[in-house]
């Protein structure tokens, strides 16, 4: 059965074969760089079989060919039938002269019909440094110490690393890309899975590397390349950093030219992936690494402003309040985010000025990481939890972020709009103090800062320099004045006092005169009978006497102040006896009967000599 | 004591200068600069006025705040130590003295001054140096008075009171001229400085060629000897002594 199907579709490619004869066509291919003196595959493709006629290869050497393989395929689709052949004629050849070369049109027979290929341009380079290629290729180290390495002799100089940095002139926290590329002449493959560069010093993000390989002329040589991984590296610190050679092993495929051993069994085993049989290639397994590669790292520039934290690179920011009007003990919170292309990671909350006497919280940092395309973006949350302690309306002042932009390599800032909230009482249920300070009532007023004491904004008194109230001539009037005024006072007082000194003293002396003048209107009314009279002019004599005598005021006078007065004046007890015998006699015998009255003769003598005997003996200073 | 004063203000409104309407127009412009931040025109009105002959403790106070909100801290010493040169008792001017001198470089040690001297600095530093003429004056009065009363009365007990209170009188009297003098002489001729620049190379003789000592910095308070053209022989509080160019300083 299945053998009558194969014969039924060949017969029917045949038939289709002749039927679409007339649409035959030829491609030729070659890979668009050679190195001279190396072999390359000149493929010529159709989808017909044909006798191959080449043209005249003049820079060129045939050394092979052709090498024809065919395949055809049929497929059904929705009910109809169709067929494909391929026919590849290869040749190998080899390029002679260095230039950019062409290899004409071939021209392709098919049933008597001709086709003609197109021609196809080749860039033939320069060798390197020997025509059997056994150096190093450039940029790759194959390690001797390696036990294998050393007893197999490579036939090519096949594979090395490169770590590709995309500059080598950043700033601190600035991006830059690296690619870990390989470079190959031969086919090969890494011994088991590859890590990841250590990129000491920086901060590094994965990218996902473009897997499709290329080939590229590294100095005259052809390489397969293919790009192993990517990533965006942030430099933490300033200075030169070196990226340190990063190490790999890669199995590479060695021609057997000689079985050392001598033995084919030994080889078989040894080698037991390779076919011994076929091409007497046996995979050698390799260490390569990459060169050290130094990123100069430079320091941000010195004048950041105080606003700064950290950022580099290109960002937006802004700033919310969750809440604007809260209650106290509930909580806000003011949320600050930063987005945009940078070392989003790394950077610090910007600084805010909080309204004192709230409970403000660590901020939470949240950050979603963006690495898509060549650079890392991104956004940072940072959350400041504020809880209300008291009523009232609160402030927060603008918010600050600054960042360093290295492509204009200067700072940025961006400053926030303020942001005001207000709190509300809670009914007096609710206010329990102990809610949010446990064991305490009533709180310190505490320093928030330090400041001077503002200036004073009242006019003073000036005064004008250089000068002193003593140098003021009001000043020594001033003394000059109260002295005057002293001396005018002392004069004033003595003239005084003289003068009541003197008007003592008129007294004192005419203190006997009025008291005989006293007596003798006494003597006259006693001889005319008036005993009333004759005693109270007694009295009035001898009081009289004593109030002028001793410089005392009539309505003072009284017994004791008498007796007071003229005890100081010396001892004159006698003298006050008779004095208060005399007074007590007179006011007696002036209110008495006539009866008792005394004797008024004697009476009058005694006082007479009382105030004698008076005037003799006080002397009053 | 309440009248006391009350007297001594009817005096005062006697000796006052009183300044022109100028000078208290700059006073306000300059308070309105300083308000806004404008620290420099501040110290500029606030110097027309001293240019212009007069001076006030609160004067030199403002000039203090703002040579130190733009950043002059031996300016805003030197205004601060005027201020309470003419008013010791200036509350604020010690207050922002203190805080001020936090931000000052040399740290000196203090030589103990004698006893009777730094008492009796203290004793001439309670009042101003007007507070100090008026009561020289009071205690003259007082004296007098005590006089009158010691040689006029007869009575003893009023003689006694007299006398002592004259004799109280009197010694005040003496000790509130001393001051006045002793004041006058303070501010008019100072011996104090403070150093301007932000270092001054202290030499060992009043020329460039001199040894360099120590080095001295803005706002460190010194004492003047004598001077030798353009040259300064200072002291400092720890009693190390040296020459330094006449315009680092500035004269309290």
């Amino acid at each position: 059965m299945d053998v009558l199907k194969y014969i039924l579709i060949t017969l029917c490619l045949i038939w289709t074969g002749g039927m679409f004869a007339q649409e035959s066509s030829f491609t030729a291919k070659a890979p668009a760089t050679v190195q001279m003196g190396q072999q390359f595959q000149y493929t010529i493709e159709g989808n017909e079989r044909g006798s191959i006629q080449l043209p005249d290869l003049k820079n060129f050497e045939l050394l092979g060919g052709p090498f024809q393989s065919f395949s055809s395929s049929t497929r059904w689709v929705n009910g109809k039938m169709t067929a494909e052949t391929t026919a590849s004629y290869t040749f190998v050849l080899r390029a002679a002269a260095t230039g950019e070369q062409i290899i004409p049109a071939a021209k392709v027979k098919v049933n008597k019909e001709n086709y003609e290929t197109n021609p196809v341009k080749i860039n033939v380079v320069g060798s390197s440094s020997g025509q059997s290629g056994r150096t190093n290729a450039n940029g790759s180290t194959i390690s001797s110490r390696q036990d294998q390495a050393s007893t197999v002799e490579a036939e090519e100089q096949p594979v090395f690393l490169r770590v590709l940095p995309s500059r080598k002139q950043v700033y601190v926290g600035e991006q830059l890309v690296t690619e870990l590329k390989v470079y190959t002449s031969v086919n090969t493959r890494p011994t088991g899975a590859m890590k990841e560069v250590p990129y000491e010093g920086f901060y590094k993000y994965q990218l996902e590397p473009d897997q499709s390989s290329s080939r590229e002329n590294i100095e005259g040589k052809i390489h397969v390349t293919q790009v192993l991984q990517r990533h965006v590296l942030i430099p933490q610190k300033s200075g030169k950093l070196v990226i340190e050679p990063f190490e790999s092993e890669w199995t590479v495929p060695q021609r057997i030219q000689n079985n050392r051993s001598g033995n084919a069994l030994d080889d078989f085993f040894n080698d037991p992936f390779s076919d011994p049989f076929f091409d007497r290639v046996r995979q050698v397994p390799v260490k390569i690494s990459t060169r050290p590669v130094t990123i100069n790292v430079k320091s941000l520039p010195e004048n950041a402003p105080g606003s700064f934290t950290g950022g580099v690179g290109d960002f937006s920011f802004n700033a919310r309040l969750s809440a604007n009007q809260v209650k106290v003990n509930e909580s806000l919170s003011l949320i600050v985010e930063i987005s945009g292309n940078g070392n989003i990671e790394l950077i610090d909350p910007p600084k805010v000025d909080f309204p004192p006497d709230h409970d403000i919280y660590e901020s939470t940092k949240n950050t979603t990481i963006n690495t898509k395309g060549n650079s890392v973006s991104g956004k940072v949350t940072f959350e400041f939890p504020i809880v209300a302690r008291h009523a009232g309306k609160f402030r927060i002042a603008p918010i600050q972020f600054s960042w360093f932009d290295p492509n204009v390599e200067r700072y940025k800032t961006a400053t926030t709009k303020e942001f005001v909230f207000s709190v509300e009482k809670v009914d007096g249920t609710a206010q329990d103090p102990k809610v949010y300070a446990p064991g305490t009532i009533g709180e310190d007023v505490e320093n928030i800062g330090t400041d001077i004491v503002d200036i004073r904004r009242n006019i003073p008194a000036f005064r004008k320099i250089g000068q002193s109230p003593l140098h003021r001539g009001v000043y020594w009037i001033t003394y000059l004045l109260l002295l005057l005024a002293f001396i005018a006072t002392v004069t004033i007082l003595r003239v005084y006092f003289s003068r009541r000194a003197d008007v003592k003293l008129m007294r004192n002396r005419k203190a006997s005169k009025m008291a005989k003048n006293r007596l003798r209107v006494a003597d006259k009314a006693r001889k005319s009978g008036n005993t009333e009279k004759f005693y109270e002019e007694i009295e009035k004599a001898i009081w009289g006497y004593l109030s002028d005598k001793l410089s005392i005021d009539l309505s003072a006078l009284s017994r004791e102040t008498v007796s007071e007065v003229l005890s100081t004046t010396g001892d004159h007890e006698e003298l006050q006896e008779e004095l208060i015998r005399i007074i007590d006699e007179s006011e007696f015998s002036r209110y008495a009967p006539s009866s008792q009255k005394s004797d008024m003769d004697s009476l009058y003598a005694d006082a007479l000599k009382l105030i004698h005997n008076l005037e003799q003996n006080i002397r009053l200073k | 004591m309440k009248r006391l004063s009350s007297i001594l203000l009817m005096l005062l409104a006697l000796v006052k200068v009183s300044g022109s309407q100028e000078v208290d127009s700059l006073y306000l412009s300059a308070n309105e600069a300083y308000s806004e931040g404008l620290y420099e025109a501040a110290i500029e009105n606030y110097s027309m006025i001293i240019q212009a002959g007069f001076e006030s403790a609160d004067l030199y106070f403002n000039m203090g705040n703002a040579a130190f909100r733009s950043n002059k801290l031996g300016y805003s010493v030197l205004y601060y130590k005027k201020a309470l040169k003419l008013d010791p008792q200036h509350e604020e001017a010690v207050t922002n003295l203190g805080y001020v001198l936090k931000y000052k470089e040399d740290n000196l040690d203090q030589v103990p001054e004698l006893f009777l001297r730094k008492w009796m600095r203290s004793v001439y530093h309670l009042f101003t140096l007007k507070t100090w003429s008026l009561l020289s004056i009071v205690f003259f009065a007082l004296l007098l008075l005590g006089v009158l009363l010691y040689i006029f009365p007869r009575r003893m007990g009023v003689k006694k009171t007299g006398f002592f209170s004259g004799l109280m009188a009197f010694v005040f009297f003496i000790i509130s001229l001393t001051a006045a003098i002793e004041r006058t002489q303070e501010i008019n001729d100072p011996d104090e400085a403070v150093i301007i620049d932000p270092s001054v190379v202290v030499k060992s003789s009043p020329s460039l060629s001199g040894t360099d000592l120590f080095v001295l910095h803005e706002g460190t308070e010194i004492v003047l000897n004598e001077t030798i053209s353009g040259w300064m022989e200072i002291r400092i509080s720890d009693g190390r002594m040296g020459w330094i160019p006449e315009e680092s300083l500035a004269l309290i």
